[in-house]
């Protein structure tokens, strides 16, 4: 199947690049065919620009990246007018958000007020400059970086703007045996160097509409809602995951399907996903973070308890 | 090195725990079947489990069981102590026999060292299977049951009395289960055995089942909601016919243990050519067990005489005038003579025979040469006795002091004799001056209070109970030997010396001609009545039973207006119709004519009724089995599904054809049927997962490949890309792999 083979080329790229992170490219990949955003939360220098950067050069997208400091101000992300004396006017210059993939990196360093412009940009699509708004072009994919909340200096997301990143994911640290092949290619020149783009831009677009098509059947929907529900119903959570976070979550199914060669979407897709999806997406009551308890915790207990459904309710 | 030490001690114990509930098998069905030589059964049991433990060699463990049961044979049924050859010889050709039997189909002719050759083999083959069970399977859960099952037939359907029995195999088979299970857990997690550890687990399972037990037995029950006396009896007799003396109607020697239903039998016994109808007395008994009447043991007494001598019976014939001739043909070949009351001689055929009477039951019987003959067919002079009203309104409580020591005989009662079937009699008896009116009180009783003839719906008494006690105050129901039986112990209770006649009743007239009626008596009219000794009066017959008319045999000669309360007491409306006839004789004889077809009109009722009761209630037993049978069926077939259900649904799915045959049930029928194997699908597992975790199992991919097809009709919108024929492979392959 060609889909499935310019997806697998995808990874391949990656791969070559990352090591031993098949699947964090899965699900970048994922969020891409989705149409969402990725919050990548590690500490640093474990590899997370170097992921969207592989992923940005595989796909021969415009790539644009946001270091951000506590004093970036939203004009530095979304960009200014600036007036040209020469012919009197107010031209506008872009700012880095205006890019086919974005890496926004330690995102949890700057304000609020300029966390704020990234994240209604990717919510939008759009961006709102002396009223006057500009569309982002299409495909649009961030992929923020942040430090984990505890380190100093951090302004944390606030959690309601969090849901605006379909996965949240968490790289790890490499195993020994691929730091150390880490390590060996990192004696030679840059592997990133080499890779070159396996898929156009609009290909890229034809394989985000492709997604739309993969079938979620009533049984898959169901479930999905079930475990949204189910986390909403949580002792241990306050805040369940969201209408928004059950659309979400059968996005990326769809996408993930598709990225597995499949025309459907299964349970086992929903089950994978879950917790990248959800995980962000629900707040924990204080007792449960006393306990220890984390989030994926709470999802992986919810999936144990939640029914799959395996046949036709009546037919 | 304690370990293997502790180990086969613990394993004794198991057989020890083992040999316990074998006893609970063994003690009831030696007893119901009244085999005896228990204690050698049970040291069968133990030699064949003793050399399971020591694990004897099969051969030798072969020839040791072989040697027991020779020498049980012999001992039991030669009655040689030590091997003999020629004890030996006669065994084998029993056993010859009972295999030729066998063959021919001839259930009697097997001989009973042979049964208990069989009896030995499934005593064997049980052991072999228990101990299949300990050590291969370790798990006697299917013994247990069994055995409690087997309990609670055993005490719903008959005598035996299961109630500590039941107690006694729920701790055993607990505890038995629960050493088990310690057990498999040792060997499971690969724990080493020790005994603290065996210990740490023994002591609270043996606190949980002392404690369970005692709560249990201290806790309230409920009665039980149905009684079913002595269903086995029951069943074996409808189902073989006259192989059991009870059951049957008809004329059996052995009254000692009365009670339980009976069946119409309507062949004839024997004809009679006589003047009058009237019971046919065949003998007394005197001894009452608190179960049934019993004869004195010890040599029987017997005076001889020849055809027209007078016979030494203690009732007297009555006056001259009545005599009358009777001539009896029997139909079964009984060895005894069918008195009518009045008995003087018998006359016909005047041969070679002469007769004995039995003093102690007064049972008369042909003999040649002292021994007892059968005589088919002869003649009897005898007068009705008739008792004077007069002379019986006398009799009084304070004569029954002055009789002999030998009336004592009938007043013989069992110590087991509730109170409360004295304090009945004087009750019922206490408004009445003279004995003769206390033993019409007596019957008059049976008629008025609610009890019931029947000869289905009838108790036996079980181990702690009387026989008379609880037809009186419990059952009230029953039929000819519960009311006489009743009657008979309490005029004893009362003083009154009284015993119990067993005989026939009148029977059917067939035909008539001027001077002579013929009666058939059939195995239906086998009847038991009572006699008391009223001083001064002599010897009485009595019918309390309901529904049969009694004897007129009491001569009016008191003043009309105050014989109507006396006389017969079944009789009053026609008491006064009876002064009547003695003045007109004509109307007397209209009378009777009428009353004799009122009476044999009445006989036909009973008699259609009984069969049609009898014949409901036998397809209610028909019906009640198969009922049970179907349960039984189903809740094996139930049990056993995980056998069965895969090749079943292999045969459907093949017949229904491979073009029929959609994805869903058959992915459906075959989770089905792994969950019964202990292979389930978690709740929230996914099939792919799951069918993952049985390839692994199954070392195949086969569920995988079919999990996809399954997944691709459910989750998708298109047909499944996998090929039919190999789906059907898969799920053939999976499901041949399970139940086999």
């Amino acid at each position: 199947m060609e889909t499935h083979d310019k997806l697998q080329s995808i990874i391949q790229n990656i791969e070559k690049v990352m090591i031993g992170k098949k699947h964090i490219a899965e699900l970048s990949v994922v969020a891409l065919l989705a149409e969402g955003h990725v919050l990548l939360e590690d500490v640093p220098g474990v590899g997370k620009t170097m992921m969207v950067r592989a992923l940005a050069k595989s796909v021969s997208a415009n790539f644009k990246r946001i270091q951000f400091t506590p004093d970036l101000l939203p004009s530095d992300v979304i960009g200014v007018s600036i007036y040209n004396p020469k012919d009197m006017e107010f031209h506008f210059r872009p700012g880095p958000i205006m890019g086919n993939i974005v890496l926004a990196d330690e995102i949890n360093r700057t304000s609020p007020k300029t966390q704020s412009a990234l994240l209604e940009g990717m919510e939008e699509a759009a961006v709102t400059i002396d009223g006057e708004t500009v569309q982002i072009p299409k495909p649009f994919f961030v992929m923020a970086t942040q430090n984990p909340i505890e380190y100093e200096g951090t302004y944390p997301l606030p959690e309601a703007q969090l849901d605006r990143f379909l996965l949240k994911l968490k790289m790890g640290y490499p195993s020994r045996d691929d730091e150390i092949e880490v390590l060996r290619r990192a004696e030679g020149i840059r592997p990133i160097e080499a890779l070159t783009a396996v898929v156009t831009i609009d290909e890229l677009k034809a394989l985000q509409q492709e997604v739309k098509t993969v079938h979620v059947d009533e049984l898959v929907k169901s479930y999905i809602v079930e475990l949204a529900r189910a986390t909403r119903e949580h002792q241990y959570v306050y805040l369940g995951a969201s209408p928004r976070g059950s659309i979400a979550l059968m996005k990326a199914s769809q996408a993930y399907a598709l990225l597995k060669g499949r025309r459907y979407v299964t349970p086992d897709d929903v089950q994978f996903l879950a917790p990248f999806v959800f995980a962000h997406r629900i707040i924990l009551k204080p007792e449960a973070r006393y306990e220890g308890i984390t989030p994926e915790e709470i999802i992986g207990r919810v999936i144990i308890h939640t029914a799959v459904p395996i046949k036709r309710a009546s037919r | 090195m304690t370990s293997p030490v502790m180990r086969w001690i613990s394993l004794i114990g198991l057989y020890l725990i083992i040999f316990l509930m074998l006893v609970e098998w063994l003690v009831p069905v030696v007893q119901l079947t009244g085999t005896g030589h228990i204690g050698l059964f049970l040291a069968f049991v133990i030699l064949c489990l003793g050399s399971n433990i020591l694990e004897l060699n099969g051969a030798l463990s072969f020839l040791m069981k072989f040697v027991y049961v020779v020498w049980f044979l012999m001992y039991v049924y030669m009655g040689t102590k030590f091997f003999s050859v020629e004890s030996f010889m006669k065994i084998a050709e029993e056993f010859v026999v009972s295999i030729r039997a066998l063959i021919e189909g001839d259930w009697n002719g097997i001989t009973d060292s042979f049964r208990s050759i069989l009896f030995f083999v499934l005593l064997w083959m049980t052991v072999y299977l228990i101990h299949h069970w300990l050590t291969i399977k370790h798990s006697v859960f299917y013994f247990f049951l069994t055995t409690i099952i087997f309990l609670c037939l055993i005490d719903t359907l008959t005598n035996y009395n299961a109630d500590f029995a039941i107690i006694r195999v729920m701790i055993l088979g607990i505890l038995l289960m629960g050493v088990l299970f310690i057990n498999r857990l040792f060997k499971n997690s690969q724990v080493k055995w020790q005994p603290q550890y065996y210990s740490m687990l023994m002591i609270p399972l043996i606190i949980m089942i002392i404690g369970s037990a005692l709560f249990a037995y201290f806790m309230p029950k409920k009665q039980a909601l149905i009684r079913t006396p002595n269903a086995i009896a029951h069943l074996m007799d409808w189902k073989s016919g006259q192989s059991s003396g009870i059951g049957k109607i008809g004329y059996v020697e052995d009254d000692s243990k009365l009670g339980g239903p009976f069946e119409e039998d309507n062949r004839p016994v024997f004809e009679v050519a006589t003047k009058t109808n009237q019971y046919w007395r065949i003998e007394t008994k005197n001894i009452y067990t608190g179960k049934g009447w019993e004869r004195k043991e010890g040599d029987i007494y017997v005076h001889t005489f020849g055809y027209g001598e007078e016979i030494p019976l203690t009732l007297k014939p009555g006056k001259k005038k009545y005599e009358d001739k009777a001539t009896i043909t029997l139909k079964k070949n009984y060895k005894f003579i069918m008195q009518p009351y009045g008995l003087e001689t018998i006359d016909q055929p005047n041969d070679e025979k002469s007769f004995y009477i039995e003093i102690d039951g007064e049972k008369i019987r042909p003999t040649i040469n002292e021994q007892k003959v059968f005589l088919p067919q002869y003649s009897m002079t005898y007068s009705t006795p008739e008792y004077s009203l007069k002379a019986l309104e006398k009799t009084r409580n304070s004569d029954l002091k002055k009789l002999s020591k030998d009336y004592n005989q009938y007043l013989q009662l069992p110590a087991s004799l509730p109170k409360r079937v004295q304090d009945l009699a004087v009750e019922i008896t206490k408004d009445e001056k003279n004995l003769y009116d206390k033993a019409n009180a007596i019957v008059s009783y049976f008629q008025y209070n609610g009890y019931r003839y029947s000869r289905t719906d009838v108790a036996v008494p079980s181990k702690n109970q009387d026989y008379v006690d609880q037809f009186l105050f419990e059952t009230k129901s029953g039929y000819c030997d519960n009311f006489s039986t009743s009657m008979v112990v309490m005029l004893r209770t009362l003083g009154i010396p009284a015993r119990w006649v067993k005989g026939f009743s009148e029977g059917d007239e067939v035909a008539s001609d001027d001077d002579t009626s013929h009666f058939i008596v059939t195995n239906n009219n086998a009847h038991s009545w009572v006699e008391a000794y009223l001083p001064g009066v002599g010897w009485m017959s009595f019918e309390p039973t309901i529904g049969f008319d009694g004897f007129d045999n009491v001569l009016n000669d008191v003043k009309d207006e105050q014989n109507e309360a006396t006389i017969n007491p079944k009789k009053k409306e026609n008491a006064q119709a009876k002064a009547a006839e003695q003045k007109k004789k004509e109307k007397q004889q209209q009378e009777k004519a009428k009353k004799e077809e009122k009476k044999q009109q009445q006989q036909e009722k009973k008699q259609s009724q009984g069969k049609d009761k009898a014949a409901t209630s036998q397809l209610g037993k028909i019906v009640s089995i198969i009922v049970l049978i179907i349960i039984l069926v189903i809740i094996l077939f139930y049990l056993t599904r995980k056998k069965w259900m895969p090749k079943w649904l292999l045969i459907k799915y093949r017949w229904k054809g491979k073009n029929n045959i959609l994805i869903e049930p058959l992915y459906n029928d075959l989770l089905k049927q792994l969950s019964l194997n202990g292979l389930s699908k978690a709740h929230g597992q996914t099939l792919r997962d799951f069918a993952k975790q049985v390839d692994e199992k199954f070392g195949t991919e086969h569920m995988s490949i079919l999990t996809q097809a399954y997944e691709e009709t459910l989750y998708s919108k298109e047909e499944p890309t996998i090929d039919k024929d190999k789906m059907i492979e898969c799920w053939e392959y999976l499901i041949n792999h399970l139940g086999g």
